[in-house]
């Protein structure tokens, strides 16, 4: 992998994480990380349309005119979240029930818009492909935590395994939604800096 | 104005191809899409078609129906009721739909199960129903609720309509709480209880379903089940049951 790619996997994963530094797509890492099995879903569901619409994007970047930009990006935005829409309901039934509210919801994720404005419509086809997946990722590893925090913590499960009677409810409801976000977003912050520090210092 | 006729020409364009693209998918999707939907009412069929209490089936095994057709030979149409575009009873007192057809199976004993499918408005849509009655001569008991469509309902919130432990707090309930109307204890205005035989003697006879303390935040999702069991009781009784 070249330094190029290994930047942007680095960047989408840890740097730039859209959901612990960047604060972006925060409806349904909110909303979504009611357990780890329904982060899983919403972060794959969205990694799908961001990586599909970044290819897009990228593909078609010279063709639009730089005014009707923004439309254009949501058409193509819209039509993969309303595949991907159809697709879970044709087939994982159960997740779809689960997550339905808010799979057209991912039309308005600032992470998917954001992306497309900022990296797809400025490069080629295979950075942005990275930049999609990486990015998908990262927001997939941060709702998974997110989610396992507040299932543990909430309902005392993990992937729908009951292991303990301790609930703290709290968890589970908004509140403890964004008390999780904060305490993980701020050890993600204080982890990610000792590791540059520890970095800049070796170098 | 020629830049103004480029750029709608490409802005046709995109919507165009993604118009096609998507009714290609849709077309792919369509059957899985109609498959999984009468799976999981074939599911739910199964599921209220059991004792509330023993949790045994209460019709054999073999006449569980399976697939479209052997659903198809329980469809039951009442006198004097059709089915228009997939309805078969609305109400002017109660939101909701009962969507036909509905479905009678003989049980032993001269029972008779009805098996309905309706929905009531929730928080963010409809939230769909499979429920079950149970008669004999002029007895009637809710024997069943499966929910079969929250998909709009808030994840964590409204969605946990979907656990069994709220679902378990719908059913049974005799005569006189569905003649009296099934209502949430917040609406009856009555403390949540945790003694068992309490909490079935409000709900069998008042018709008072307890949810306020497995489902905190969601009155308005648990509401949508009782206006669609509600609504159902109302159907039955003016399709005269029982007699």
């Amino acid at each position: 992998m070249t330094s190029k790619y290994k930047d942007i996997m680095k960047q989408g994963l840890f740097e730039q994480n859209p959901v612990f530094m960047q604060a972006l797509g925060m409806c349904p890492a909110l909303a979504t990380t009611t357990s780890a099995i329904n982060a899983i879903g919403m972060g794959v569901a969205t990694t799908c349309v961001l990586v599909m619409s970044n290819i897009v994007i990228s593909i078609i970047r010279k063709l639009i005119p730089d005014k009707i930009r923004i439309p254009a990006y949501i058409v193509v935005i819209a039509s993969f979240v309303t595949m991907i829409d159809m697709l879970m309901h044709g087939f994982t039934y159960e997740l779809w029930k689960t997550l339905g509210l808010f799979i057209p919801l991912i039309v308005v994720n600032c992470l998917i818009l954001g992306r497309a404005e900022s990296f797809a419509s400025r490069n080629s086809t295979v950075p942005a492909f990275l930049d999609g997946l990486f990015m998908g990722l990262g927001f997939t590893g941060a709702l998974f935590i997110l989610g396992s925090v507040r299932e543990i913590l909430g309902n005392g499960s993990f992937m729908g395994m009951q292991f303990s009677e301790v609930k703290l409810f709290a968890f589970v409801l908004p509140p403890g939604a964004y008390l999780a976000l904060g305490i993980l977003a701020g050890l993600f912050t204080f982890v990610s800096n000792k590791f540059s520090n520890k970095t800049k210092e070796k170098s | 104005m020629r830049e103004y006729v480029k750029t709608g020409l490409v802005l046709m364009m995109i919507t165009l191809v993604a118009g096609f693209t998507l009714s290609l998918i849709y077309e792919l999707v369509k059957e899985p899409i109609a498959e999984a939907e009468l799976q999981e009412k074939l599911r739910a069929v199964r599921t209220v078609l059991k004792d509330p209490t023993t949790g045994q089936l209460i019709i054999e095994e073999d006449r569980i129906p399976y697939d479209r057709e052997s659903l198809e030979k329980y469809v039951w149409e009442p006198e004097g009721f059709e089915v228009v575009d997939g309805v078969l009873y609305t109400s002017a007192k109660i939101r909701g739909t009962v969507f036909g057809p509905a479905y009678k199976f003989d049980l032993v004993d001269d029972r008779v199960a009805y098996v309905l499918v309706g929905e009531s408005p929730g928080y963010g849509g409809p939230v769909s129903i499979v429920s079950s009655f149970v008669v004999k001569d002029s007895e009637i008991v809710l024997s069943g609720m499966e929910v079969i469509e929250y998909a709009q309902e808030t994840p964590g919130l409204g969605a946990n309509i979907s656990h069994e432990e709220v679902k378990d707090r719908y059913f049974p309930v005799d005569r006189p709480g569905l003649e009296t109307g099934l209502k949430l204890d917040k609406t009856a205005g009555v403390s949540p209880t945790t003694e068992k035989e309490l909490m079935d003697r409000r709900r069998r006879e008042e018709g008072i379903i307890q949810t306020s303390d497995v489902m905190t935040g969601a009155t308005i999702t648990a509401e949508s089940v009782v206006n669609a069991l509600n609504l159902m009781y109302e159907f039955l009784s003016e399709a005269g049951v029982p007699e």
